[in-house]
Parts: C-alpha cells; sequence; structure tokens
C-alpha cells in the first residue's frame, strides 16, 4: 500500500471537512485506516460513506473521464455506483486499500455501462481510440519553441497511438500513482512484473520520439 | 544517445523516481541529489525523465463543489427506503415476530367479530385499486387529463391512455398508443412510468412527450425537463437515459436508436394549439391535418413541385391553413364538413 494513502487518513481536516453535518461520531472516530474505516462503512455507519465519498468521488470522476466525454454519463454511473456500494455494502468484500478497490469495481461498473450504450448509440465519445488521450504540454519558455512544436505533436500522436490499455497503465503510473502491485491488481495480473513489464513496453516504444524531444529541449 | 534514452525510461518505470518528482521530500531529494553525484553520466537522463513526467498530462477534469453535493443527495435520498426497511428485518428480529403475532390477533379479532364487513371494504379497495380507467380521443380531438397523483397529461388526437384509478405505493404506469405530453408530479418514491409500444419511459419529477402512434414505425420520446430513463422490452435496443433537450427516436422496424436536439414547439406545440410544420413534405402535411383536425383528406392530381412546408399555425381554423397553402402551391379544395378535397390543377 503506497505510503500517502496511510496519511490521508491520518490528517485531520477541521473547518472543511464535511462530516460532521452527517455523522454523529466524533471526528476522531473517523481518523482510522482503510481497514478500518471500510468496515465500519460495511457496518452501516453513515459518516464513514460520506469520507469515503467525499475523498473519493473527483478521483473516480477523473477516471470516467478518461473513458469518456460523456459528462453526464460519468455523473450518472457514478451515482449508480455508490447507491450499488450503499445498498450492498453488508455484502461487499474487505480491503485495505479502499482507493484500489473502488477503482477497480467502477473501472468495471463503467465500462459495462459503456458497452451497453456503444453497442446501440454510436456516439463518438464512446469510440474506446479516444479512451486515455494523454499528451505531453509545451514549454513556452523555449526558445525554439516551433520546432518542439512539430516534435511535441509527432510524439503526442505517438503516444496516443499507444494501445488503449497501455495508456490506461500510463494513467494509473504517472497519474494516480499507483504502485505495480495495485496495477497488476487492477488488470487481474498473477505477477507484478507483468505491471512493470506494461509500462516498461509503452515507454520503450516511445523511445525514438522521445529521443527527438529531447534534442530540441536540451539544445 | 541510445543508452541515455535507456536510462531515461529506467528511471521514468522507477516508482521511486516518480514519487520523487510528483511529491518531492527532502529525504528523497538527499538520496537522488547523492545518486546523481555518484553517477553523473545519467546526470542528463535525470532531467529528462523528469521533464517527461512533468510534462505528461492526462484530462484533469473535476466536479464542481455543487454537483458533489447534488450526487451525494441523491445518493443518500435514493437508498434511505432500502436501508430503513432492512434495519427493520434485519436488525430487529423480534419486531417481525411482534408484527406476525399482532397480524394473528387482528385476523383471530376479524373472524370472532364481523369478518364480512371488513373483508368486503377490502375486496372494495382492491377492486378500485385494479380498476383501469380509458380516455381515447378520436381524430381532430384533443383533452387534458389529471391523474389521480396530480400528474397532467396533454393527451393529443387520435390517443389513447389508460390508468389505473389509484396508483399503489411503489409505481404509477400508465399505457399510451398514439401521442401524449406528461408533467410528471414529484413523488421520488413512486417512479412514473409510460407502457408504449413495448417501451417503458419512467421518470420521477419531469415532463416529457411521448408519441407512438399504432400507424407509425417509430417512437419518439423527448424530455423536457428532469431526467428519464427509455427501455426498450426489444433487448437489442436496451436502456438510455435522456437529458433535458434530448429527443430519442426509435426505429422499431430496424431495431435502432436515435439521439437528437428537438425543437420545443415542433415537438410540444400541439399541446397548446400550436400546429407546427417543420419542412414537411406533402403526405406528413397530410397525415398531420388529418389527425390535428378530424378530417378525412381526398387528393386528386399530384404536387408538381416538391412540398418543404415549414410554418406555425396557432390555433387557426383548417380554412385559414389550407388558405395560406394555396398561393404557394397551387391548389383547390373543398371542405365538406368533415371531408376534404385537395386538387392539383
Amino acid at each position: 500500500m503506497p505510503r500517502d494513502l496511510n496519511t490521508h487518513f491520518q490528517l485531520p481536516q477541521p473547518g472543511q471537512n464535511k462530516n460532521e453535518q452527517f455523522s454523529h461520531q466524533k471526528e476522531n472516530d473517523l481518523l482510522v485506516d482503510d481497514i478500518q474505516l471500510w468496515k465500519l462503512f460495511k457496518s452501516g455507519n453513515e459518516g464513514a460513506f460520506v469520507k469515503i465519498y467525499s475523498d473519493f468521488v473527483n478521483m473516480l470522476y477523473n477516471l470516467g473521464k478518461q473513458f469518456t466525454y460523456d459528462h453526464d454519463l460519468v455523473k450518472d454511473c457514478l451515482q449508480d455506483f455508490f447507491i450499488y456500494l450503499r445498498t450492498h455494502r453488508e455484502n461487499l468484500s474487505d480491503t485495505d486499500n479502499i482507493k484500489l478497490y473502488l477503482i477497480k469495481s467502477f473501472r468495471r461498473s463503467l465500462i459495462s455501462d459503456l458497452k451497453k450504450q456503444s453497442k446501440y448509440f454510436l456516439s463518438e465519445s464512446s469510440l474506446n481510440q479516444n479512451f486515455f488521450p494523454v499528451e505531453l504540454s509545451t514549454d513556452e519558455k523555449l526558445i525554439n519553441a516551433q520546432f518542439e512544436e512539430e516534435q511535441l505533436s509527432k510524439l503526442n500522436k505517438g503516444l496516443n497511438k499507444l494501445p488503449v490499455k497501455e495508456r490506461e497503465a500510463l494513467y494509473y503510473y504517472f497519474y494516480q500513482n499507483l504502485s505495480y502491485q495495485e496495477i497488476a491488481h487492477i488488470y487481474h495480473y498473477d505477477h507484478i512484473s507483468s505491471a512493470r513489464r506494461l509500462i516498461y513496453k509503452s515507454l520503450h516504444k516511445l523511445k525514438e520520439l522521445l529521443a527527438i524531444l529531447f534534442l530540441c529541449i536540451f539544445q | 544517445m541510445k543508452k541515455n534514452s535507456k536510462k531515461v525510461i529506467d528511471l521514468l518505470s522507477d516508482p521511486d523516481f516518480r514519487q520523487w518528482v510528483a511529491n518531492p521530500s527532502r529525504p528523497q531529494d538527499i538520496y537522488w541529489q547523492k545518486w546523481i553525484t555518484s553517477h553523473p553520466e545519467h546526470q542528463e537522463a535525470v532531467y529528462r525523465a523528469k521533464e517527461v513526467i512533468l510534462r505528461m498530462k492526462f484530462k484533469e477534469d473535476k466536479l464542481s463543489h455543487i454537483e458533489r453535493e447534488e450526487i451525494l443527495d441523491n445518493i443518500i435520498a435514493s437508498s434511505f427506503l432500502t436501508n430503513r426497511k432492512r434495519t427493520l428485518v434485519i436488525g430487529y428480529p423480534w419486531l417481525k415476530i411482534a408484527a406476525a403475532i399482532a397480524l394473528l390477533i387482528v385476523i383471530g379479532l376479524l373472524a370472532f367479530f364481523k369478518e364480512t364487513t371488513f373483508a368486503d371494504s377490502e375486496i372494495a379497495e382492491i377492486e378500485q385499486q385494479a380498476k383501469e380507467i380509458t380516455k381515447q380521443n378520436g381524430k381532430g380531438i384533443k383533452s387534458q387529463i389529471v391523474l389521480p397523483d396530480g400528474t397532467k397529461v396533454f393527451l393529443n388526437s387520435e390517443s389513447q391512455l389508460i390508468y389505473p384509478a389509484h396508483f399503489d405505493n411503489h409505481k404509477r404506469q400508465v399505457q399510451l398508443t398514439g401521442e401524449a405530453f406528461f408533467e410528471v408530479a414529484h413523488d421520488s418514491l413512486r417512479p412514473f412510468s409510460v407502457m408504449a409500444k413495448n417501451t417503458l419511459t419512467t421518470a420521477l419529477g419531469t415532463s416529457f412527450n411521448v408519441q407512438a402512434f399504432a400507424s407509425d414505425n417509430n417512437i419518439n420520446v423527448a424530455l423536457v425537463t428532469g431526467s428519464v430513463k427509455v427501455a426498450s422490452q426489444n433487448k437489442q435496443l436496451g436502456n438510455l437515459k435522456l437529458n433535458p433537450g434530448e429527443k430519442i427516436m426509435l426505429d422499431l422496424r430496424r431495431d435502432k436508436a436515435f439521439v437528437t436536439k428537438f425543437n420545443l414547439q415542433t415537438e410540444i406545440g400541439w399541446k397548446d394549439g400550436l400546429l407546427v410544420f417543420n419542412n414537411s413534405g406533402f403526405p406528413d402535411f397530410i397525415q398531420k391535418i388529418e389527425r390535428w383536425f378530424g378530417v378525412e383528406v381526398e387528393i386528386e392530381g399530384k404536387p408538381k413541385t416538391q412540398w418543404n412546408i415549414d410554418g406555425q399555425f396557432d390555433n387557426e381554423s383548417l380554412e385559414e391553413i389550407l388558405n395560406s397553402i394555396k398561393y404557394t402551391h397551387e391548389v383547390k379544395y373543398e371542405i365538406n364538413d368533415k371531408k376534404v378535397k385537395i386538387e392539383f390543377d
């Protein structure tokens, strides 16, 4: 489990903590680790639910938006997803990593919703070539900005030609700061090294493009 | 150069390095500084790898504070009922037993005293619930209906609505053939749904139009406010949620669905007496006036030019409409009560 997750739950945020209005418990009761927080939620504690919701709703929304441009669709999926968690709370399995648990199950429910939609409602938002768009941004401070921009657009085309799965893995790795172990878990890999290989493979494909880009950035 | 890019990729795929670039901390600074000093040949690779991480951008979309609150409100509201029920059954088994005993006592008492009166009134209630009301409009007739829950329905001509005299506690369902506009009374615990041509449109508190004439191969649902879910019994067409301003057209012959934006007046103007033609061809024009005025049109000859009628007629008579068409399309007409004759020269 990554360090930042642990500290996340131990830092009280007085003032901006919205749990107070829903929870009848003392705020201290919520300063627990993932295992305890999840158990509290499962046992029906609404303060624990609101804490989980407030901590992760934006992270999940961002994940959803990587799959589609349809803002309302992601919002609806999120709402249905949390309603599902609440109504089935007693039967959910235990976890020591709530972020990972939510990513994994939200990803599954979102993909199944998207599949239902794109099968019969062909809209550009649901075509999976567009999943996880990524780019390297320009730096305006550079002198030969125009040359750089040309190289960058080549590189970005290359980035977006990577298979969706590799772009998705780059997203978990660089954007969500997930560990190889966590990425392996999302993809149901048996070995952590498979996740590492996936990242390495996708970076390796960009090697030449990166090399050209460095030529202009570091001259 | 080659060796260098390999080192860059090694660094990029090193979680510690990524962590340091994304969220630098004092101890990590010290470690990487020392690492660079002992591997001066990799100094450039470190800068490059750092550059890539800092510049790599995915979509940054976030929900606004209001949206986060709104979703949370919906979640809590929607699971309130199920949760209460659950605690009642699972949390308090003795309550179940108590309820069962109470029920037995009541039944016993009923049997002992006057079973007939109670039973009769109960049956009457069930009968009343099962009783269905049918409202039917012929050609040329439009009506307004207020359902038992307060929902307002504008029923178009040549349309039929069937609804129960009393809605039950869990759902409000009506059956439609033809076209109707619904202004649904808000009741979040009892979703309101319209069954038309094997397609179920479900709403909470919302206004929407359903067009499902028996003679058409399409069903159209246009959403004005709120949100609705359209589900076809035809599994191929599946489920879809509409947003306000969106209209779904289910093509039942080809099993296809299309979502488009719609024009409010074209789609729903009919309920306010607005007859709208939007690029209507001749057959469409005739079908619309037949439905609207409840007339039968007889046609002699054929239109010479392409008909693309655009226009709105606000509570105007058939004569007024035909008069305005007469000049642009060179037609003669005759109206004999419910029969209309249109002649082309």
